[in-house]
């Protein structure tokens, strides 16, 4: 056959054109950036840092000074030194817990996807009873009944967060099994493992990181509730929410105790979605935006 | 609106209330779902409890003799095989039998109900707050003229969403009751309606961003739907079109979305009551935690699941009212 | 022949004797081209100076392909363009009143009195929150009274010959058919008594019959109550059938306007005539075999194949019959095809053929065996045996891979330890076959034409020798002449590769070009079966007849045959300049 007639363009048909992908976006950049400082600030607290638990009895509730940037807390603590090693708790806490989640919803959710049938309505089953239970009280009761050490607040955060993942992921996943381009790769001789392979985890790799960022940060946002209703990791270790706990009581007198840790606990959070919401935007036009919305 | 147009219409014009607009059985169907996650809470309860070793020990003092120990755990049958403490457990949950609280010595569910108006007052008052506000940044957002009006606001919320709900009302606390001293600090035992005026903002705060965001995606869809156009064509004017062939159309995925967000809600007036000292059922459930108040506590998140379950109840109804596509 | 034509169009209302009838629509020069976003004002316009006119009494057809631009001439004339285009030059007259001075609300209400519009797909243009009713007083002129409201309502409905008008008016959208919905728009659109209805490609989504019934009441109405009609459509049958002037849409610029008869017989310009040689009607069918070789082994054998669903929904399910006891019998080498409306289980057929679909009873059986009866290695042989093309060229390429990765899928998972090279050469071959140039390997589905990835489709199904291809609807998403080269190609597979084939149509022209033999389904049960011809000419079954009757474009098997031979049957082996 000729192939020189074959290159002629069909009558009337448009023209191919390359899509470009948007980009994360300004505001997806500047999460990013700003979660490469907190994470690189946490990871260096040894360095940046002095002792969090060096008291000063005799300035209880300073105010900012030189020495003290941030002030010193109701014992005498440096709140700065308290907040960098505070991060540590949080990051590493959360982003296990998120880690963990999003394995476990991406797994479900595959094999919701995969399988169909009883396999799919007992994963949605259990989903909808973990949603019956507001997270909080939840970790409420384990916490208060099993204790408040770094294993059960990770399970307590996993059980709390991988339902996000797992009804993204099935959706998408979902709407992917139903394409024909998986029928034709089944026509093509393909079986489970080989679709799971060459079509789906590709297609569903980027939401993957979209939906870990968000379930980093709801963890670490209930994370900080559990320290600060006091059910978080024992007290002397820095803790952003129990932090914000006891420096409510100083509040008139020294409010930067109770408000440097609430910022940094907004920052992160605010880091990890804004990098999120840039990453949907680029692999998904904006799926966060359409949660739920059919 | 075509419904009660349609009541006034004579005998033989289609009228609204000739069909029932719910299946009987799409209900029940729900329901049953519903109870399978009370049911569910109440499992992760007990076998929370249970993981603790003997519960009794968390109810006797520490200094307490083994033979009171010993007597209290068969009282409370903690020495029975799980399983039949289970189902026990199960039994006395249906029957609404608790065994009385340890700090208050009375009925824990008497307690609890007690608490409940005051969680509704509160639950209320900033669903109305949130529903208008989130509601008003979403259809700006989707419609404003002015790209800045389109931004900002929903920028706005998209930040206050990564603010922790304690941290909300902490900084509220500051600003208006500590520095500028126009509330009281604390709840509504300190103060009528200005007690509640914190808590309220604190915990609409908590959802605004999300019906923000829903609602500002169901309109834009409801604006590309062909039938906008229709309506266009046919001569419907503006306001109209916009009411009634956008707004309208956008409520339904948008009121999904507050039944997924219920947890949320209910876990943020636990925060929010926590924060505030609000007298409602997730003060007492925390104190009861704190207390190791296991019949009060158990008794909480029950109310609190049974509460999950009926908003969401309401939404299916209210969606199915709003979607006629939805009925069979 | 030209004689019925003329006498058919004089009919339809268009006297070239009498004085000519009142304008209602008049276009001059319109040119159509997005907004400029921030400067940039060099983007290419989408409709480039096209001029029309429509009197009162007539209709008009404005026929295209997709991208041609005559959807959005005929937005534009109701002043319904989308938010992003807008009109950059030009006049639209309605009822002989500019309408661009008048101001935005001044233009809406004369537009809306004197316009109606209905679109392509009627249950989405209907809001789903809203009972018929409700949307239909909406559609009344402004200071009708309650009680009038109350009886109008009814009244229009029955004018468009809705059968229930009662039941119907209490019901939602969802609750209707198509065609039912259709007629709802219509009468919504007629509602303010306007002397133009345009009517944007009024049927597309409708199945044959339908489309008749919803045609005729167009007509009807036209001829009733003599207003003009715009008919915008892709299905140049649909145009010869219902028009008396056409005007010819290709990329923005009307290339061809005249009375619809004449232009069909004599095309003018180069591109209406490629186009009417693309027509399936009139491309010479394919015919390999002739009835005595039936005696060629049995391929594939379907026995009492039945299927049925289970239709969810919130207060219940029920059951849907899909195949209810099929038998069909395809030989060696054979190209059956297969017909039928939609709900008819056509597809569902064509799936279990090859393994997507289960049957709950009776049997499929290829040369001989029951696919689910064979060891694991005579499964595999009969996996790439049998081959499918599906029908959205869109959704059925993976838009994650390349031309290349996506043609290796099959290569790799049959035949596994073959080397690199060995798979890049055949994947060089099978593009050729399907004559894509090899510059193809790297792209993107979303870097291809609807043409372009049916060719790759069509390809990946070669990959693996099969001996028999089920075709799903493979080129109704597709335009005209692309839809010509793509069933050429085709064609051409079937005498190279001795193919056997099932071809799934709702279009019997199609069917008749490629097909020998026809099978016509109707709710899961065949109906009638026989030599193409036969069928077509003869249809022994009340169905079929109808369906036969329905098919649009009559006025053009009149015609006498493309006198360019290079310009239709073959497009694949024409030379030509880009």
């Amino acid at each position: 056959m000729s192939t020189a007639t074959a290159v002629l363009p069909e009558l009337d048909e448009r023209p191919a054109t390359r899509v470009r992908r948007p980009s994360i976006g300004w505001a997806g950049r500047i999460g990013a950036a700003l979660l490469v400082v907190i994470v690189g600030v946490s990871l260096l607290a040894p360095l940046l840092a002095g002792d969090p638990l060096q008291q000063d009895l005799a300035s209880i509730l300073a105010a900012p000074s030189r020495a003290h940037p941030l002030g010193l807390d109701e014992v005498g603590r440096d709140v700065l030194d308290r907040v960098i090693w505070g991060g540590r708790t949080a990051l590493s806490i959360s982003l296990t817990a998120a880690l963990i989640a999003t394995v476990l919803g991406l797994a479900l959710a595959l094999g919701s996807a995969l399988f169909g049938g009883w396999v799919d309505t007992l994963c949605s089953r259990i989903a909808d009873v973990q949603l019956a239970v507001p997270t909080i009280v939840l970790a409420i009761v384990v916490l208060a009944f099993v204790g408040n050490s770094f294993v059960p607040i990770v399970v307590v955060l996993v059980l709390g967060s991988w339902v996000l993942t797992f009804r993204v992921l099935r959706g998408h996943a979902r709407t992917v099994v139903e394409q024909q381009y998986i029928e034709a790769a089944i026509v093509a001789g393909a079986g489970r493992s080989a679709l799971a392979r060459r079509h789906l985890l590709p297609s569903v790799a980027p939401l993957f990181f979209v939906a870990f960022t968000l379930s980093a940060s709801s963890a670490l946002m209930l994370q900080a509730s559990l320290g600060f209703l006091g059910l978080g990791v024992q007290p002397p270790r820095p803790d952003w929410g129990a932090m914000v706990a006891s420096g409510r009581d100083a509040l008139s007198a020294a409010w930067w105790v109770a408000t440097a840790p609430g910022v940094a606990i907004v920052l992160t959070v605010l880091a990890l979605q804004l990098f999120g919401d840039g990453l949907a935007e680029r692999y998904l036009g904006g799926a966060r935006n359409s949660e739920g919305a059919r | 609106m075509s419904n009660a147009t349609a009541s006034t219409a004579p005998a033989g014009r289609p009228s609204g209330q000739l069909r029932s607009p719910i299946g009987v059985r799409h209900l029940v169907r729900r329901l049953l779902t519903g109870l399978i996650a009370v049911w569910g809470a109440i499992t992760i309860v007990f076998f929370a409890l249970y993981s603790s070793n003997n519960p009794v020990l968390l109810l006797v003092p520490p200094d307490a003799p083994p033979e009171e120990t010993a007597r209290l755990t068969r009282l409370y049958g903690f020495d029975q095989p799980v399983p039949v403490q289970y189902v026990k457990f199960l039994g006395n949950v249906v029957t609404g039998s608790f065994p009385d609280s340890l700090r208050y010595g009375q009925d824990p569910l008497t307690i609890a109900l007690q608490k409940v108006p005051a969680s509704l007052l509160l639950g209320a008052a900033s669903l109305v707050l949130g529903v208008l506000v989130g509601g008003l940044i979403g259809y700006v957002a989707a419609t404003a003229r002015y790209a800045w009006l389109r931004r900002v606001p929903l920028s706005i919320a998209t930040v206050a969403d990564a603010v922790p709900t304690f941290f909300v009302g902490m900084v509220l606390i500051l600003v208006f009751a500590v520095t500028l001293r126009w509330v009281p600090t604390m709840g509504r035992g300190a103060g009528g309606v200005t007690g509640m005026i914190l808590p309220t903002i604190t915990l609409a705060i908590a959802f605004v961003p999300a019906i923000s965001r829903v609602f500002r995606t169901a309109l834009l869809e409801a604006l590309r739907a062909d039938h906008v156009r229709t309506a266009i064509a046919k001569g419907v004017s503006r306001p109209m079109v916009a009411l009634r062939h956008v707004v309208a159309n956008a409520v339904g995925p948008t009121l999904n979305v507050v039944g997924i967000q219920a947890g949320v809600l209910l876990g943020g007036a636990v925060v929010t009551e926590s924060v505030f000292g609000w007298p409602g059922i997730g003060q007492l459930s925390i104190n009861a935690v704190q207390n190791r108040d296991y019949p009060l506590v158990i008794v909480c998140v029950l109310i609190i699941a049974i509460g999950f379950v009926l908003i969401n109840l309401v939404v299916d109804v209210l969606s199915v009212l709003i979607e006629p596509r939805l009925r069979a | 022949m030209t004689e019925t034509l003329h006498a058919a169009t004089a009919a339809r209302g268009h006297r070239p004797d009498l004085e000519p009838a009142p304008t209602v629509l008049q276009i001059r020069e319109l040119v159509v081209g997005p907004r400029p976003q921030g400067g940039g004002a060099a983007t290419r316009n989408l409709v480039d100076g096209a001029s029309l006119v429509v009197h009162r009494g007539e209709m008009v057809g404005l026929v295209g392909e997709s991208g041609s631009g005559k959807t959005l001439t005929a937005l534009a004339a109701a002043d319904l363009l989308p938010a992003a285009l807008q009109i950059r030059g030009g006049q639209v007259l309605v009822d002989g009143v500019d309408v661009a001075p008048l101001g935005r609300r001044a233009a809406r209400r004369h537009l809306s009195s004197s316009v109606g519009i209905i679109f392509q797909n009627p249950t989405s243009s209907l809001n789903p929150r809203l009972r018929i009713d409700a949307q239909l007083r909406e559609a009344l002129p402004r200071g009708t009274s309650r009680q009038q409201r109350r009886e109008l309502t009814g009244d229009l409905l029955g004018q468009v010959g809705v059968p229930n008008v009662v039941k119907t008016l209490g019901a939602y959208p969802h609750e209707l058919s198509g065609g039912l919905n259709q007629r709802v728009m219509i009468a919504i659109a007629l509602a303010r008594r306007p002397g133009l209805l345009i009517a944007d490609e009024p049927t597309t989504a409708l199945d044959v019959s339908v489309q008749a019934q919803v045609l005729d009441l167009i007509d009807q109405l036209r001829a009733d109550l003599g207003i003009g009609v715009l008919l915008v459509s892709h299905d140049i049958g649909v145009i010869a059938d219902r028009t008396s002037i056409v005007s010819v849409m290709s990329q923005g610029r009307i290339v061809e306007t005249g009375d619809t008869a004449e232009v069909l017989r004599s095309p003018r310009h180069d591109y209406t005539r490629r186009l009417l040689a693309a027509v399936p009607q009139r491309l010479a069918p394919l015919r390999l075999r002739s009835a005595e070789r039936d005696e060629s082994p049995v391929h594939l054998e379907i026995t009492q194949a039945r299927r049925s669903f289970v239709v969810r929904g919130p207060a219940g399910s029920r059951h849907f019959t899909a195949l209810d006891g099929v038998d069909l019998t395809l030989r060696q080498g054979q190209a059956i095809g297969l017909v039928g409306e939609s709900g008819s289980g056509k597809t569902t057929l064509a799936r279990a053929v090859v393994g997507l679909e289960r049957l709950d009873s009776g049997t499929i059986r290829y040369q001989g065996q029951d696919p689910d009866e064979l060891d694991r290695a005579a499964h595999r042989r009969w996996r790439r045996d049998v081959q499918y093309v599906f029908q959205d060229p869109y959704s059925s390429l993976d838009p994650r891979l390349t031309v290349q990765q996506t043609l290796r899928e099959p290569l790799e998972l049959n035949h596994s330890g073959l080397a690199r090279a060995t798979v890049n050469r055949r994947v060089e071959e099978l593009l050729d076959e399907v004559e894509l140039p090899g510059a193809f390997r790297t792209r993107f589905p979303s870097e291809l034409s609807g043409g372009q990835r049916q060719r790759v489709g069509i390809a990946r199904a070669l990959a693996s020798d099969p001996a028999l291809i089920v075709a799903d609807e493979p080129v109704s998403a597709l335009d005209l002449s692309v839809q010509a080269r793509v069933l050429a190609l085709f064609g051409r597979l079937r005498q190279e590769r001795a193919l056997s084939f099932l071809f799934i149509s709702h279009d019997l022209t199609v069917v008749r070009y490629l097909c020998e033999d026809l099978v016509v389904l109707r709710r899961g049960t065949v109906v009638e079966q026989g030599p193409t011809e036969t069928v077509l000419r003869q249809p022994a079954h009340p169905y079929t007849r109808s369906l036969v009757d329905a098919v649009p474009g009559r006025a053009l098997s009149t015609l006498p045959a493309p006198t360019d031979a290079l310009d239709g049957v073959d497009p694949a082996t024409r030379e030509e300049g880009p």
